[in-house]
């Protein structure tokens, strides 16, 4: 909050240009002098007033956490304008639908109130900034200092779209879920029916069945399990901005890492599912195994702060960080050998693997002979390491939602 | 795609910055104009008077991209001189008086209102009304001033 209004050149041009045209008109007796500034002294006297020292004050109002594709807002207030005749508003650098780096509004209500629209086409982190407001007296002849404001960031996080989904393996341990078992024990799927034996539960008696046959019969029947599913995110490389200008490839590999890594964790907690996110690049943005909407919140809340990190941390993962029975699901580029090692290891741990592929499409439309032959020397190489990995076990495919079920389906049916 | 509930954008039929800073050079040029004319330059316009119409051109452009600066001062000062100087007729100042004010008013906003900057039209009506008015109630005298004098 600030106090006190400052002249400007404004001021001092009214003030020079009347001392002029009145003292000329003085000292060299020619009254057109003084009736050239007339108006600029008339104007400049009405414009004088300025009421009392201002403290122009400014509220913010925005939402720290905002959903792609969802209305979000900023508002801007400034207060306290009294005589203030405009107030110009210095808007945080934040992605808005509508609006400027600065805005000028009519401020001689008293306050007033600014809302824009954050720009939530993307997900993503917008960082934390300073908007600001000064006051402006009558034709700008003074001005308020400004009175900042901290914004803070904005998380925008990825929209939820459900793809078809697939029963994942169940776990080998655990005995609740919504996944049936071969293991006998607590649950809820029926194996068979029994008769009774000492050492078995009186509540496990069917009794419909005891009557029919005249002997105590008893439910067997199959634990429940869930299942698990890891999301593994190789964010070293966003590789369509790591290649701007040079128009090889359109989009962005890890804008679609992330919005596969979207929408299969909200696939697969919807059915009830367990889902973790492992950052193969910053194990601080990793999520732990868990169900229900929090988890879906959790997720989505480190795949919104998802920036490049070109070093890989994670080469391999200790025994009880991803759960037996696992379905890892990795979303790499495939830039590198780096990540076919990782994957190698992932499968000799006797987990199921699927590589999806989102390397954007390459664009070989160019006539740029030298760019045309690397982008497909690139490709022929990545296509063989691909080809290794298939037959080390990996299930590598590009990304497409009906596919992954697909597969998914038919490991369960080899199993 | 847009969202649902996304507001209409408040300032859809705001002028920019740069309008004003437009606004502020052609009101400069035709105070330089008119006080060139006035003083009896009027045949170097046509007359291959570049030196004079380049000299109009630069010191408007300088006024529009330096309103926060002496400059506006200077060339109004300038305007000024050149009219006492040039010994041009009283019946002038009913050119020069309003385009003087207006060039005042629009570099004193312009001043304050960064070039990229947006600004609500219902923002300049004060300004303008003000103007308006005290042109209406100095033009009268500035008539009856010329007329006597």
């Amino acid at each position: 909050m600030t106090a006190g209004w400052q002249p400007t050149w404004a001021l001092r041009r009214a003030a020079a240009l009347v001392l002029l045209g009145c003292g000329g008109a003085l000292v060299l007796g020619m009254p057109g002098l003084a009736l050239c500034v007339l108006p600029l002294a008339v104007g400049s006297a009405r414009a004088w007033s300025r009421g009392q020292a201002q403290q122009v004050s400014l509220a913010v109002q925005i939402d720290t956490v905002a959903e792609q594709h969802r209305p979000s807002t900023i508002t801007l207030q400034a207060q306290a304008l009294g005589a203030t005749e405009l107030a110009a508003f210095r808007l945080p650098p934040h992605r808005l639908r509508h609006g400027a780096a600065q805005v000028v509004l009519r401020g001689d209500a008293g306050s007033r109130q600014l809302s824009l629209d954050l720009d939530t086409d993307s997900w993503g982190t917008q960082e934390p900034a300073v908007a600001g407001v000064r006051g402006i007296g009558r034709d700008g002849l003074w001005i308020t200092p400004p009175s900042t404001r901290h914004v803070p960031a904005v998380r925008i996080l990825p929209a939820t779209r459900t793809v078809p989904a697939a029963e994942l393996p169940a776990r080998a341990a655990g005995q609740v879920g919504a996944h049936r078992t071969r293991r006998p024990g607590e649950g809820s799927e029926l194996l068979d029916v029994r008769e009774f034996r000492p050492g078995d539960r009186i509540r496990r008696i069917d009794w419909r069945v005891s009557a029919r046959r005249d002997v105590l019969h008893v439910r067997h029947t199959a634990v429940d399990a869930d299942a698990d599913l890891v999301l593994c995110l190789d964010t070293r490389w966003d590789v369509a901005p790591a290649l701007a200008g040079t128009e090889v490839v359109e989009g962005s590999s890890l804008r679609r890492a992330v919005e596969i890594a979207a929408s299969l964790a909200t696939t697969y907690l919807h059915l009830g599912d367990r889902v973790s996110l492992v950052d193969l690049s910053l194990p601080v943005r990793n999520v732990r195994p868990g169900s229900g909407r929090r988890q879906l919140m959790r997720i989505r809340w480190q795949l919104a702060g998802m920036t490049p990190d070109r070093h890989l941390r994670r080469h391999s993962f200790r025994p009880d960080a991803v759960p037996n029975g696992a379905v890892l699901v990795v979303l790499t580029p495939f830039l590198d050998r780096h990540i076919d090692e990782v994957l190698l290891a992932m499968v000799r741990s006797h987990r199921d693997v699927i590589a999806l592929d989102v390397l954007p499409t390459p664009r070989l439309d160019r006539d740029d002979g030298y760019v045309r032959a690397a982008v497909q020397l690139f490709l022929a190489e990545r296509a063989a390491r691909q080809e290794t990995l298939r037959g080390a076990g990996v299930v590598v495919a590009p990304w497409d939602p009906a596919l992954l079920g697909e597969m998914l389906r038919r490991r369960a049916r080899r199993r | 795609m847009t969202g649902s509930g996304a507001t209409a954008d408040p300032l859809a039929d705001a002028l920019s910055g740069t309008t004003l800073r437009v606004l502020l050079g052609a009101a400069t040029a035709a105070l330089l104009a008119t006080v060139l004319t006035g003083v009896g330059m009027a045949p170097g316009w046509l007359g291959g008077g570049l030196v004079m119409v380049a000299s109009v051109v630069v010191a408007s452009v300088m006024v529009g991209r330096h309103p926060d600066s002496p400059v506006p001062t200077l060339v109004s000062g300038a305007a000024v001189v050149i009219y006492v100087v040039g010994g041009a007729p009283v019946g002038l100042v009913l050119a020069i008086g309003p385009l003087l004010h207006a060039a005042h008013v629009l570099a004193g906003l312009a001043a304050v209102v960064p070039p990229p900057a947006r600004i609500e039209r219902p923002a300049l009506r004060p300004a303008l009304r003000r103007w308006a008015t005290t042109q209406a109630a100095t033009f009268p005298v500035l008539v009856v001033a010329a007329v006597l004098l």
